[in-house]
């Protein structure tokens, strides 16, 4: 037997029961990562945009779920202790919703900061290195 | 292209042709070449020495990197050779990060486990003697003979001396005769590997 004889083995083409299955398996791995991919793009444009807008909007002086904007509870008015209950489970919701909203606006703030700036900056070029390295891995 | 069952038809297209319309953006092209040169791959990786398994894990991510890469094929060689080496690639990288023992020179006897062949290869002579082979020497002589690779190439690849690659390719053949030789017995071919 000749080394091209065995050469000739090599290259003797291969048939797969299972290849129908195996191109449909490619095919939608294929078609999930160029998904997830074109999802990725959209979600930190979402953010980038929300970061951009963060950064336009400007509250100076907000306050929000500081002190009630009543003078005293309508609960500490009313006789009826069933309508009293509801008023103040209302107003117990008013107050969590104004405190988050009141934390929001903190948290707006320190979106603008420039540290915040930087931090995010460092993180997408961070992001960008790696994303490039592991490209290059694969290059051909 | 036509439709033949549920599968596309590309018979009547070439790799040039598949890859050059897949480039514009019909993804269905790609299908064709999948259809096409998946058994060589998977064929590919298994003779190299992976398991079935990840043979096909590993052929399913060569056909999505050269996907992604086909804007660097530059149809100056058969596509084939082209996927080829990228499954090569990436089943090297598999081996060099988790398997490194695979490319160590050992000279003693070598008896692969039963459990290691594949009922799934096509060439059972060939494929069953490719299975008594040393890692190494299968490795080398897979990049060699089914990856179309030249002897500095394999050498650059696996960071070996250009000597050694060409001394485990020639006993990598030698034992190939041996047990597909019409007399040969595996127990005998077995008893010769590494002396």
């Amino acid at each position: 037997m000749k080394d091209s004889d065995i050469e000739d083995l090599f290259s003797a083409p291969a048939v797969y029961d299972d290849s129908a299955a195996f191109e449909q398996r490619v095919m939608r791995s294929l078609k999930v990562k160029l998904w997830l991919r074109q999802w990725l793009v959209v979600l930190a444009g979402f953010i980038g945009g929300v970061y951009a807008l963060a950064q336009l909007v400007r509250m100076p002086d907000l306050q929000i779920g500081g002190k009630s904007v009543y003078g005293r509870s309508l609960a500490a008015v009313e006789s009826d202790e069933t309508w009293r209950a509801g008023v103040e489970l209302v107003d117990v919701i008013r107050q969590h919703f104004m405190n988050f909203m009141d934390s929001s606006a903190q948290y707006l703030t320190y979106m603008q900061t420039p540290a915040f700036f930087w931090v995010t900056f460092s993180l997408c070029l961070a992001i960008v290195g790696v994303y490039y390295a592991y490209s290059q891995e694969e290059t051909i | 292209m036509a439709i033949s069952g549920d599968r596309l038809d590309f018979s009547r297209q070439s790799d040039v042709d598949l890859v050059r319309v897949c480039t514009s953006g019909d993804r269905n092209a790609f299908a064709g070449l999948v259809q096409r040169h998946s058994g060589t791959i998977r064929t590919h990786l298994r003779r190299m020495g992976a398991q079935a398994s990840d043979a096909d894990d590993m052929a399913q991510e060569a056909f999505m990197i050269a996907y992604e890469r086909l804007g660097d094929y530059r149809f100056d060689g058969p596509f084939i050779g082209w996927l080829k080496k990228i499954a090569a690639r990436r089943y090297l990288r598999n081996v060099k990060s988790s398997h490194k023992y695979l490319l160590t020179d050992d000279m003693t006897a070598f008896e692969p486990e039963p459990s290691t062949i594949d009922e799934n290869f096509r060439s059972p002579g060939l494929d069953a003697a490719i299975n008594r082979l040393k890692p190494v020497e299968r490795l080398c002589l897979g990049l060699s003979f089914s990856g179309d690779m030249s002897h500095q190439e394999i050498a650059d690849e696996l960071k070996m001396p250009l000597g050694t690659v060409k001394s485990h390719i020639r006993r990598a053949l030698d034992q190939l005769k041996l047990c597909l030789a019409p007399s040969s017995s595996p127990t005998h071919a077995i008893l010769e590997t590494g002396s």
